[in-house]
């Protein structure tokens, strides 16, 4: 594996906390505290320190391992552990596919069977992680100046569109807020356990310092996206959309001249999405090339495979909406929080009282 | 094989090998009982210099100095390049380059000497990238002037030029030119080694071996050609690395970054503020050339609530009548100006003007008026078309058309989300693509902050320091701060 | 060939999301109508060819499609009958609804406008009065090529003032039903003129024509229903405290004069002071723009005066306008009640159930601030006073 640098790692982090955002989170936050969503958001932003902290131990304890090697050298059952997070790496992407088909199918293509657009979605994520983490991150820079240039655009073509008043009253919802910023933490955050497959010495200058930061801007970032739906709309025509944070791009207006861009605007939210399934995908193909080592040859057909799985899941997997819905807010949290903060602190805790080095 | 002792034997042999050409010339002059045979092939050298000065020398200059005829000879020749050889296979090779070889009687050696004659054309102006500021000469078919151009532009003795032959038949002469203390000698060798495993009958363009310098497979073109000796000398300074074929006025320069397209050898000649706003307009148009069409059909066929309304009404009524759905006229015109360009390509210059007014006219405004395309096809395939002829590179722009049409497919599929799709296979692509250890998006991606002084923007000469790290890690410091 | 065109590129698009633009109607007014029972839905198609010149000047003639139904989504699906197109809302610009609609509540009305995937919620929704809706729609305007964007136009420049269209978007009046404390308002627009005169072409060949539209005054609601519609004056004075007038022309009387004042720097203030009380604060300078009698306004003293006539009449007309909203339209279209829940949540609780009384107690203080900053063109009036009459 070829060297990344330190900037394309962070926009790897940029794009994993981003994902499903718009898509998913905010409505969900916005349901459940309203007004004090951003109060919210600001804890899960607090809690999601954990998990981000206790990768970024171990990745610094272990810089020449990623996780997956990691843990067949640390544990006797270290195979069946990686088995678990595949399995967990499968269920997280189809659901995160499905996010973003029905994005897709229900802001642009509204008329289309789900099928031809999550086969249309398939073909660049299977074929972008074919390549190597090196690629995969060198995509992510490009695609991290087209996002920055789009966040530019939506920042200045809603400026005069905010109302700071509609926040108030505060601490309206109070008893739900911790449960949201779990569940903030939980779809946002913890997806940043994927790249514990580049080990630390893989990436040039790599500094937690610069992590942390990038992490800070991400997230206040999506505290800024929370913070102005609730802004322009007010909560209560905000909580009647489904995607909130789609709307609002229907008020971008562009010094009084460029506005309906809401369409071209929205693909922002698709990039980071596409981000994170690719490397979701990629993550699950590493733990099947450590665990079995087949022949160099059919890596290729690993990663074809796992694509195609995704894709009949995800046409299988929930037949309604509301299905799909319940099944984000009770079953999944629960599987991220064990599988991808619970199996890294069992290997953080392993790995305090492992003092040998290992080779 | 050994060199005959016979004069006669050998111009046989030579004109048996040559099928009895009737361009070989062959002289026989007797010196005493000595023989001394003089060869060479009327087409490739001048007969002038060779009756001037070889043939007179050979004849007037009949005082023995030294024992043998040959010594005396290698002595007396007015020539300035002269060398000996022993083996008679390479007569050929000589004769066909214009020298002249002299063979005497009881001599295994022979004396070659160079009378090539002036075949090519002299040194006239670039004419496929025609510059308004910058110099006028440009690369011709002459080996020997070629490596002149450079040489007289670069006067250091670090600059190396590293021969090779290429073609079982041809023989080509392919220099490797760059600048010892300043370019990767990882990549030096590694294209050394590829050029070497080059083993076909003949190269005849430096075209052809564009293909054996890359590993994969790309539409874009991952080797940049040109024929302007400035331009080389400029990337020959940045530390990269020059190929220059024999017979070829187009040179290849080693690594090409994407980027490299947008720029012009000019750039460098003219004030660097007008220069980054021309580069960010260059950059533009590349966006529009490949994506224009692919998006005009997205927002028109699938994602309509983008059009503000007015122009929507107005377009909406401009195609009443048309026939042919969006994507369907867009690709049928879109060929037809290909082949307009093409055919102005290919025809004499006479020809020209009977073409622009088919084209302007009949197929531009008749085309409107019989309702067969809508008026708003024609403006963006002209728009298309007009952005990809920025480039100068005929490579680049059949390859943007290429990937055009792909994206014009896919946002005909699906609208926006097809293109979307597309969009993402191409960046994977580009960012897959490497030549010899050095990323097709440098130094975007991976992000070079020092070396994008000069890529989109660009900043004066003055204050750029450092040649870029993609290239070279070599010698980095390019000049010395002046302190004001 | 043109069927097997279509085929070909059916089979390549697979989806059914794929429409060229000849092939849809393009909707951009909506009328909705009620008759008893049903719905009945006009829709303003904007892109018919004009029938005899050639197609490409882009020019077009407008078609309005008729149907009815229980339901909005029933009509809609009437007029896809009818009409030989795809119907296609994403660019409405103006949909008008009737008075018996607002009477009713618009919330029943308003579900499809918002939930459709293609619609978006920053059109004008406005209201008529005494005509029926569908009416409007067929008014040919003599400025506009197509009628929806001669409303448009209309609301973004308005007769007496440009106010910004804000309080005409139908985003705006949704989100004022959901919030709590707020009600919403309506523009009206009314047809003055003969309606069958009017949608006849010849209305664009006389110099004046026989038919327009124009701007009526704001309808309040309560809720989503229709209270009542409010006077031309008061729309200014709710213009002026929406902050939505840009320029305003302020007509006063002081000493025998009609003095007209001119204003384009206005700005009003609401602040909550505690739980009971709230502060309009509004702040304008203006210059003289007209006086038809004789007035020295080269003393200063006699422009302090003017001044403070001025500031008077807007102090009365807000404060008139509040009367008429607290007691005869018992509507709080200013948001006081969003104010003190924004503020004090925990007394908005107590009141909340009955604010319609709460409201009437609600101390309202206004405090006007007003300077005039020029006398125009002139230094003094064209009649000399006293001078003059001798």
């Amino acid at each position: 594996m070829e060297k990344i640098t330190s900037l394309e790692y962070n926009t790897l982090i940029w794009f994993i906390i981003r994902a499903c955002f718009v898509e998913l989170t905010i409505t969900k936050v916005l349901a459940l505290t309203k007004q004090d969503s951003w109060i919210s958001i600001l804890i899960g932003i607090i809690i999601g320190l954990i998990p981000f902290s206790i990768f970024e131990y171990i990745k610094n304890k272990y810089p020449n391992y990623n996780y997956i090697i990691l843990n067949k050298k640390l544990f006797k059952y270290g195979n069946i552990i990686n088995l678990i997070i595949l399995i967990g790496c499968i269920i997280l992407s189809t659901c995160i596919f499905w996010i973003l088909v029905h994005f897709a199918n229900s802001l642009f293509l509204y008329k289309t069977n789900p099928l031809i657009i999550s086969i249309a979605f398939i073909i660049p994520i299977c074929y972008a992680s074919t390549k190597e983490m090196h690629i995969i991150s060198k995509v992510s820079l490009i695609i991290f100046y087209i996002s920055v240039i789009f966040n530019i655009m939506i920042m200045t073509g809603l400026t005069s569109e905010i109302d700071i008043s509609n926040i108030k009253p505060l601490f309206e919802n109070k008893s739900k807020i911790i449960e949201t910023s779990l569940i903030f933490t939980a779809l946002n955050i913890t997806k940043i356990f994927f790249l514990n497959i580049i080990p630390k010495n893989k990436v040039i200058n790599h500094s937690s310092k610069i992590n942390y930061l990038t992490y800070f801007i991400t997230t206040i970032n999506l505290l800024d996206i929370a913070l102005s739906s609730v802004c322009i709309f007010g909560i209560d025509l905000a909580t009647i959309y489904e995607y909130p944070a789609f709307q609002i791009l229907k008020r971008v207006n562009i010094l009084g001249i460029i506005s309906k861009l809401e369409s071209i605007l929205a693909i922002e939210g698709i990039f980071s999405i596409f981000i994170v399934i690719t490397i979701i995908i990629y993550y699950a193909k590493a733990i099947i090339i450590q665990t079995f080592k087949p022949k160099e040859k059919t890596n290729k057909y690993i990663t074809i495979s796992i694509c195609s799985i995704i894709l009949i899941l995800n046409n299988i997997m929930f037949q309604t909406k509301e299905e799909a819905n319940s099944f984000f807010i009770e079953p999944l949290i629960y599987i991220i929080y064990i599988i991808f903060v619970f199996l890294p602190l069992i290997t953080l805790v392993k790995s305090l009282y492992h003092t040998e080095n290992i080779k | 094989m050994e060199i005959d002792k016979s004069v006669k034997k050998v111009i046989k042999k030579i004109k048996e090998r040559y099928g009895n050409s009737s361009d070989l010339n062959t002289r026989i002059i007797k010196k005493k009982d000595k023989e001394i045979g003089i060869l060479f092939l009327e087409s490739a050298s001048s007969t002038s210099t060779i009756s001037d000065f070889i043939t007179k020398s050979v004849i007037v200059e009949n005082k023995p100095l030294l024992k043998t005829i040959f010594n005396n000879l290698k002595n007396t020749l007015y020539t300035s390049q002269l060398f000996i050889i022993d083996n008679f296979d390479d007569f050929p090779y000589y004769l066909s380059s214009g020298f002249t070889i002299i063979v005497t009687t009881n001599s295994k050696k022979a004396i070659i000497m160079e009378t090539r004659a002036e075949l090519d054309r002299g040194i006239t102006e670039a004419t496929s990238e025609p510059t308004l500021r910058g110099s006028k000469d440009s690369f011709t078919e002459s080996h020997s002037k070629n490596l002149g151009l450079i040489r007289k532009r670069i006067k250091d003795e670090n600059l190396w030029f590293e021969e090779l032959k290429l073609g079982r038949r041809t023989k080509t002469r392919a220099t490797i030119s760059y600048i010892k203390d300043i370019a990767d000698q990882n990549k030096i060798n590694q294209i050394k080694e590829r050029l070497k495993k080059i083993d076909i009958d003949g190269i005849l363009d430096s075209g052809n071996i564009r293909d054996y310098l890359t590993k994969q497979k790309s539409i874009f073109p991952q080797i940049k050609s040109s024929e302007r000796p400035d331009l080389a000398c400029q990337e020959l300074l940045n530390g990269k690395i020059i190929i220059l074929i024999e017979n070829c006025p187009f040179i290849l320069i080693l690594p090409t970054v994407f980027l490299d397209y947008i720029k012009s050898p000019e750039d460098q000649n003219q004030k660097s503020i007008n220069i980054t706003f021309t580069r960010i307009l260059r950059f533009i148009a590349l966006i529009i050339t490949i994506i224009t069409p692919a998006l005009y059909i997205a927002i028109v066929t699938y994602d309509q609530n983008t059009i503000p309304d007015k122009l929507l009404i107005s377009l909406a009524v401009q195609r009443e009548g048309v026939p042919f759905p969006t994507f369907l006229e867009i690709i049928i015109f879109m060929t037809i100006f290909d082949i307009l360009r093409e055919s102005d390509i290919r025809s004499p210059a006479n020809a020209t003007t009977a073409m622009s007014i088919v084209g302007a006219l009949v197929l531009g405004q008749s085309a409107v008026d019989a309702s067969i395309v809508s008026p708003v096809t024609i403006i963006v395939v002209a728009i298309t078309s007009i952005c990809s002829l920025i480039f100068q590179d005929t490579d680049f722009i059949n390859s943007i058309r290429l990937w055009r049409f792909l994206f014009i497919l896919s946002s005909s599929l699906l609208g926006l989300i097809g293109m979307l799709s597309m969009s993402l296979i191409w960046i994977t692509k580009m960012a897959t693509l490497e030549n010899i250890n050095t990323s097709y998006l440098s130094p975007i991606s991976p992000l070079e902050l020092s070396a994008n002084k000069d890529t989109i923007l660009k900043l004066p000469t003055p204050r750029i320091f450092k040649r870029p790290k993609y290239i070279s890690d070599k010698n980095q410091t390019k000049q010395r701060r002046i302190n004001k | 060939m043109k069927k097997l065109l279509l085929i070909i590129c059916l089979i390549l698009c697979g989806c059914t999301d794929y429409a060229e633009l000849n092939n849809l109607s393009i909707v951009t007014a909506m009328s909705i109508d009620k008759d008893e029972d049903n719905y009945k839905l006009s829709v303003l198609i904007a892109n018919s060819p004009k029938a005899q010149t050639t197609s490409k000047e882009g020019e077009a003639k407008t078609t309005v499609y008729e149907g009815t139904g229980k339901t909005i989504a029933e009509a809609i699906k009437v007029i896809d009958k009818k009409s030989p197109k795809q119907l296609y809302f994403s660019h409405i610009n103006v949909v008008i609804i009737s008075k018996e609609i607002g009477k009713e509540g618009f919330l029943k009305t308003a579900d499809w406008l918002i939930r459709h995937p293609q619609t978006r919620d920053k059109f004008y929704l406005m209201q008529v009065d005494d005509d029926k809706a569908s009416d409007i729609l067929k008014i040919i305007s003599p400025l506009e090529s197509f009628p929806s964007q001669s409303i448009a136009t209309l609301i973004e420049s308005s007769q007496n003032a440009k106010s910004t269209g804000d309080t005409a978007s139908y985003s705006n009046f949704i989100g004022r039903v959901l919030e709590t404390g707020y009600e919403p308002m309506m523009y009206t627009i009314k047809i003055n003129g003969d309606v069958k005169k009017g949608s006849k072409q010849s209305n664009l060949e006389t110099a004046m024509p026989n038919t327009y539209l124009s701007l009526g005054p704001l309808a309040i609601y309560k809720n989503d229903k229709l209270i009542d519609t409010s006077t031309n004056k008061e729309t200014e004075t709710i213009q002026i405290i929406n902050n939505e007038i840009k320029e305003l022309i302020y007509k006063i009387k002081y000493k025998n004069n009609n003095i007209n004042i001119f204003s384009n720097n206005i700005k009003t203030n609401i602040d909550i002071e505690n739980k009971s009380t709230i502060e309009i604060k509004v702040k304008a300078k203006g210059s003289i723009y007209e006086i038809d009698d004789y007035l020295n306004i080269r003393e200063l003293k006699e422009i302090n005066n003017l001044e403070k006539a001025w500031n008077k009449s807007i102090k009365k007309d807000i404060e008139k306008l509040i009367n008429n909203l607290k007691y005869k339209y018992q509507s709080d279209i200013f948001g006081f009640g969003n104010m003190i829940y924004k503020n004090y949540p925990d007394r908005w609780k107590q009141i909340k159930n009955n604010w319609n009384e709460q409201f009437k107690d609600l101390n309202i203080k206004v405090k006007v601030n007003t300077k005039i900053t020029s006398t125009g063109n002139l230094t003094k009036t064209l009649k000399e006073g006293e001078s003059w009459k001798k």
